[in-house]
């Protein structure tokens, strides 16, 4: 099991996220990367928490572009059709985040970034949420759907799948594990992020063995710590 | 001086990082030159067969890479890069690749990617021998252990009939190779640019 974590990232910054819709700044790309590549992590999910507009991608992916650290990354956030795919040119990235690419029912997004990037490199991203019922977030239209609006074909597609638990976001315990039967995606390509810090202490705690698990970024820097929180600034 | 080719595909950038980290000079490739002299070229892969195939012949880069073998060029393939360097590939309904290590590269057996890190081990004194004809100072260390990072659907098998100096197996996949030496080519499935401080050692063996 791979042991990483997610990094919020938009306007040229990286936020640490609260209960899904407040974001606190928390430094330069950078920075945060030179700071978690001294843990050694397996990988870092660089995700941009963009709703229904995104007027920064040009803005974000440029920064991205500068970006150097010797941890495997993935991005996504904002790659949402073909003419997307162009401007990821030279970005230093191993794999490709999608997640509003899974309730189109138009799949040549995924199949063009097959061709490109390779079938290993595409990863689902589904957020969910049990709080009135099993609901998951489409981020283009900005507001959580019946999970029947995932588009299978596409879900197929993907080489792994992370399901982020948005009511245990940041939470050091507390993924809610009845997704994974809910939605009945095979457990060998699953990436739990949500609550699922724990998990790296206590495996044995939890129902099955998943692919990876993503610690949210506030967790890893211990942000209660003051000295962690600025030396990340 | 190392040299890169860059056809716009795959992780360029990450290559070029990796050898900033170890202040290693680079120049990107972007079309064949046979009047360059490098240490090393670099031939990098992320991304499909068929695609990253079509691009190098169409840039001219497979006979390039042919060539520049021949005249005792050092290669380094990583990943898709190594791929192309073999007979054949499965991949895409298959693809024939540079026939320059005998070989075939075949689907793992997995229901998704092997993606991960996994234990590696390499004998610098092997490695020296191998690339520079040099031998090490046999009162250091002589065998480096570490983890590397793979992301591959698809792995490489040997032909039995395959003339290689050295080959490194993993007991996670015995089937598949994750580095082969023949010569004067390094044909790597990990990706050492993001294997961390493994990444940089094997660099510094190589170079």
């Amino acid at each position: 099991m791979r042991v990483g974590t997610t990094l919020l990232f938009k306007n040229g910054y990286c936020y640490q996220s609260y209960g899904w819709n407040m974001l606190r700044p928390l430094g330069a790309l950078q920075n945060a990367l030179d700071h978690l590549d001294k843990y050694e992590l397996d990988e870092i999910c660089i995700l941009r928490p963009v709703r229904n507009n995104d007027d920064t991608y040009h803005q974000d992916l440029k920064c991205l572009r500068q970006a150097k650290s010797s941890t495997p990354l993935a991005f996504g956030g904002g790659i949402r059709n073909l003419s997307d795919i162009e401007l990821l040119e030279g970005i230093p990235v191993e794999r490709l985040v999608l997640s509003s690419a899974l309730f189109d029912r138009n799949i040549s997004l995924i199949e063009r970034l097959h061709a490109r990037y390779g079938e290993q490199s595409i990863i689902g991203f589904i957020p969910f949420s049990f709080k009135k019922q099993f609901e998951v977030f489409n981020s283009v239209k900005n507001c959580f759907q019946s999970p029947h609006s995932i588009n299978e074909s596409a879900l197929l597609l993907c080489d792994e799948v992370v399901l982020h638990d948005c009511d245990a976001e940041g939470e050091y315990a507390g993924f809610e594990f009845g997704v994974v039967s809910a939605l009945g995606i095979d457990k060998n390509k699953l990436i739990l992020s949500g609550g699922v810090s724990g998990v790296v202490k206590n495996e044995e705690s939890i129902p099955f063995k998943p692919k990876s698990i993503l610690i949210d970024n506030k967790i890893l820097h211990r942000e209660n710590s003051k000295k962690a929180y600025y030396g990340a600034m | 001086m190392v040299g890169i080719i860059d056809i716009g595909l795959g992780n360029i950038k990450s290559i070029t990082n990796w050898l900033d980290r170890c202040v290693v000079p680079w120049k990107l490739i972007y079309t064949p030159d046979d009047s360059q002299d490098y240490q090393l070229i670099i031939l990098p892969g992320v991304g499909s067969i068929l695609e990253f195939m079509t691009k190098l012949e169409q840039l001219h880069f497979s006979d390039f890479v042919k060539r520049r073998s021949q005249q005792g060029q050092r290669i380094l393939g990583i990943c898709l890069g190594a791929h192309v360097l073999f007979d054949y590939s499965e991949e895409d309904g298959g693809v024939h690749g540079l026939g320059l290590i005998q070989g075939t590269v075949r689907h793992i057996p997995m229901n998704s990617s092997n993606t991960g890190w996994l234990p590696c081990s390499f004998d610098k004194r092997l490695m020296n021998e191998l690339w520079k004809s040099q031998k090490q100072n046999v009162s250091r260390k002589q065998r480096v252990h570490g983890r590397v990072f793979f992301n591959h659907n698809y792995g490489i098998q040997l032909d039995e009939a395959a003339d290689i100096d050295l080959k490194i197996q993993l007991e996670e996949l015995s089937e598949f190779t994750a580095l082969v030496h023949k010569n004067n080519i390094i044909a790597c499935q990990f990706h050492p640019e993001k294997s961390q401080s493994m990444g940089e050692l094997l660099l510094k063996m190589i170079l």
